[in-house]
């Protein structure tokens, strides 16, 4: 199916949507790998909940589609409703927000600091579990961040979207968290 | 056509079933309006109690009384202070009201305060050059007589 739909953008096919459903399979389609590892990655859900919170996100979009403002990117409305959604299935599930991650150790290090912050790069499964520990001691609202930044790889501005903050709040959260885990990690000849 | 995932299948089966409809545009038109209605009338409601503030100033009695007119107390003393309190509340009331329209998330605080205040100040001059007179019969029965604190000033 993509490759009929290639050349459309995401608000391209929003618009055609309205037309026709087809086009909202595509969208589907395209978002339901991305949210998946959004959704792994922001909790511990089992397979069974991912799917119904894909579900959830989706039919909210379908239901909400005449809400979406095309000045917006739509990848950072559909990472709003997400957002949302996951937050409402902490306060059913009664959990906290648990980061998770499959790359490994060093990736997770080389996404967060640069070779400028003198970090001790991490690279066995026992390190990874301890950097995945720390990144868990942040604050929500910390780990929320940084892992729009540097794991989704949005900009400021698409986080500022999806977090309805503005975006020198996001800038500062992003310093803070990331000074935050700078104090815990071992740093280059210390370890 | 290409083949779609099972997930993808999965969530398009669950629509139909649910039999889910996109809402008219014209549901979240009226949503957007609730919020800017109070909007704009706590905006107004600002403006009036602007022009309550500097009746309030212009119009104090006893201010050229003090004995030391240049001492900031003097004026602290002159400014209507329910007034101000009323403002400082209605202007709370329409930042939180911006923070929730539009974009409205992008600003800080502090742009969405000057935002609402320049709106009310505007507002509070033309409302003060504009109903002078009816200003003088509702605002001049509780500036008539000096609060204690400004009396124990004066």
């Amino acid at each position: 199916m993509s490759s009929t739909f290639n050349h459309l953008s995401d608000e391209a096919l929003v618009i055609e949507c309205k037309k026709d459903q087809q086009y909202f399979a595509e969208l589907v389609e395209r978002y339901v790998p991305k949210l998946t590892h959004y959704i792994r990655r922001r909790s511990a859900a089992t397979s069974d909940d991912i799917d119904d919170l894909l579900q959830n996100i989706f039919i909210k979009v379908y239901r909400n589609i005449n809400e979406y403002d095309t000045r917006l990117l739509f990848s950072s409305w559909i990472y709003r409703i997400a957002h949302n959604e996951m937050i409402d299935w902490y306060r059913r599930e009664k959990r906290r927000a648990t980061l998770s991650f499959d790359d490994d150790a060093h990736d997770i290090m080389s996404k967060l600091f640069t070779e400028e912050d003198h970090i001790t790069r991490f690279s066995n499964e026992e390190q990874k579990a301890a950097m995945v520990q720390l990144l868990n001691k942040l604050d929500d609202k910390y780990k929320e961040i940084l892992l729009l930044r540097f794991f989704e790889e949005k900009s400021y501005e698409e986080i500022a979207d999806i977090l309805r903050i503005p975006p020198g709040t996001v800038a500062v959260r992003i310093n803070r968290a990331k000074k935050q885990l700078q104090k815990k990690l071992p740093k280059h000849g210390t370890n | 056509m290409e083949p779609i995932s099972p997930t993808t299948e999965k969530i398009l089966t669950a629509i139909e079933q649910k039999q889910v409809t996109p809402r008219p545009k014209w549901y979240f038109a009226l949503r957007n309006s609730i919020l800017w209605i109070p909007g704009v009338i706590t905006t107004v409601l600002g403006g009036y109690t602007i022009a309550g503030i500097i009746y309030g100033i212009l119009h104090n009695p006893w201010l050229p009384l003090a004995p030391q007119q240049s001492h900031p107390m003097a004026f602290a003393a002159a400014v209507p202070v329910l007034w101000v309190v009323s403002f400082g509340l209605f202007s709370a009331i329409t930042i939180s009201l911006l923070r929730k329209m539009h974009r409205g998330y992008r600003h800080t605080a502090l742009q969405l305060l000057l935002v609402s205040v320049a709106c009310s100040v505007i507002i509070g001059i033309l409302f003060y050059a504009l109903t002078q007179d009816s200003l003088d019969n509702q605002v001049n029965t509780y500036y008539r007589y000096p609060t204690q604190h400004q009396r124990d000033y004066f």
